[in-house]
C-alpha cells in the first residue's frame, strides 16, 4: 500500500466516521428520534458484524484445500462462540478463537 | 495540580486498565496484518490513533490483502462505520448535562468500550464528568494506538501467518456479534446479512457483500417487525447498542 493510497483510505474514511459520530450529538441535543429510525440503527451493528463473520469465513473456495480446511474455521468460529457465551468476554474470545484456529490447523 | 485531579485519574484508570488490556491483545495481531497490508508502524499509529474504528483497521487490510479495490474498502469501511451513529444517538441526551465543545469532544474520539463505559456511568448517575470521559477516551485511544504501532513492528520482523493474524479479527467480530440484543429481529437482521454475503460470494461480487450484506441485513430486521410477535415482545429491535461494545 502507496503513501497516497492510505490517505486516501484513511481520510475518506475518518471523515465518514467523524460525521457518523458528531452528526446526530449534534443534531439531537434534546430531541428524541423517531422510533423507526432508531429500530433501523439498531440493526446495523448486528448485520454489519454477521456480514464481516461470513465474509472471512464462507468462500467459494473454502473446500478447495480439502473439507477439512473448509469447516476448520467453522469449528473455530464455533469455539469463540462458546467462550463468547461462558466467559462475555473481548480478551478471551480472541485469545481463544486463535489459539483453537493454530490448534485445530495443527489436526 | 488541580484537587481533586488525582482521585478522578484513578477513577479513570480503574475503569480503563481492563480495556486496555484487551486493546494491547487484539491491537497487536491488527498491527501485524496491517503490515502484511503494507503499512508503517507510523501509518498504524496515526490510523489507531485517529480512525476510532478497530473493526474498521482489521477489515481494511483484510480487504487489501484480498485485493478489493479502493472504493470498496471505502464503502465496506462506512457501512460498518455507521453504528456509531446510533452510539452518538444514544449518547446525546446523556451529553446534555456538559457544555457543546466537550460534548463534541467526547462524541469524536470515544471507542466503544469507553462509550459503554461513559454511557453506563451517566446512565446511572454517577459522578462522571467531561474530563472522566474524555481522559478514558484518551487512554484507550493511546493504548489501541501504540499496540498497533507495535504490532506493524513486529509484522515486519516476525513471519506471522497472516490466517492466524486475521482470525482475532474474526473472534472480535464474533463476539460483538454476539453481544448484540439476543432478539427475533436481530437474528433476522445477521441471518439476512450472512446469507447475502455468501450469495454475492458464489456469483462474483464479492467487492461488495458487506456493505449490500449491511443493508440487507438491516431491511431483514425491520421486516421481521412486520411478522406476528409472540406475546413477550420477544421479537422488538435493539434500542440501543450493547454496551458491550468492540474491541476499538
Amino acid at each position: 500500500m502507496s503513501t497516497s493510497q492510505f490517505l486516501v483510505l484513511w481520510l475518506f474514511s475518518f471523515a465518514f466516521i467523524l460525521v457518523c459520530r458528531v452528526a446526530p450529538v449534534v443534531a439531537l441535543r434534546g430531541r428524541p428520534l423517531s422510533p423507526r429510525v432508531v429500530e433501523a440503527l439498531g440493526y446495523i451493528p448486528p448485520a454489519a458484524f454477521a456480514a464481516l463473520v461470513a465474509n472471512d469465513l464462507l468462500s467459494p473456495t473454502m473446500f478447495d484445500a480439502g473439507l477439512w480446511a473448509g469447516l476448520m474455521p467453522l469449528v473455530a468460529a464455533g469455539v469463540v462462540v462458546l467462550v463468547a457465551w461462558r466467559t462475555r468476554s473481548m480478551l478471551w474470545c480472541c485469545v481463544s478463537g486463535v489459539a483453537a484456529y493454530v490448534l485445530l490447523s495443527l489436526v | 495540580m488541580q484537587e481533586g485531579a488525582k482521585p478522578a485519574a484513578r477513577e479513570v484508570l480503574t475503569a480503563a486498565w481492563p480495556v486496555m488490556l484487551s486493546y494491547v491483545a487484539v491491537g497487536l495481531p491488527c498491527g501485524v496484518l496491517a503490515a502484511k497490508a503494507g503499512m508503517t508502524p507510523l501509518m498504524n499509529f496515526v490510523l489507531g490513533f485517529s480512525y476510532l474504528s478497530g473493526g474498521g483497521q482489521f477489515m481494511m487490510s483484510n480487504l487489501w490483502l484480498a485485493g478489493a479495490p479502493l472504493g470498496s474498502i471505502i464503502a465496506s469501511v462506512a457501512a460498518i462505520s455507521t453504528r456509531f451513529a446510533l452510539y452518538s444517538a444514544s449518547l446525546a441526551p446523556h451529553l446534555k448535562r456538559f457544555g457543546r465543545r466537550q460534548s463534541l469532544a467526547i462524541a469524536c474520539c470515544y471507542t466503544e468500550e469507553a462509550y459503554g463505559i461513559t454511557l453506563s456511568r451517566l446512565a446511572s448517575g454517577e459522578t462522571w464528568t467531561a474530563g472522566h470521559a474524555l481522559g478514558l477516551n484518551v487512554c484507550v485511544q493511546l493504548t489501541w494506538a501504540l499496540s498497533c504501532a507495535a504490532g506493524a513492528a513486529l509484522g515486519s520482523v516476525v513471519d506471522i501467518p497472516t490466517a492466524i493474524a486475521g482470525f482475532a479479527m474474526t473472534s472480535l467480530f464474533i463476539y460483538l456479534l454476539y453481544s448484540q440484543p439476543h432478539t427475533r429481529g436481530t437474528a433476522c437482521a445477521a441471518l439476512g446479512a450472512a446469507l447475502t454475503v455468501a450469495l454475492c460470494k458464489w456469483s462474483g461480487l464479492a467487492g461488495v457483500a458487506v456493505p449490500l450484506a449491511a443493508l440487507v441485513g438491516v431491511g431483514a430486521g425491520m421486516a421481521s417487525g412486520l411478522a406476528p410477535r409472540r406475546r413477550n415482545g420477544n421479537g422488538s429491535a435493539p434500542a440501543a447498542p450493547a454496551a458491550g461494545g468492540d474491541a476499538r
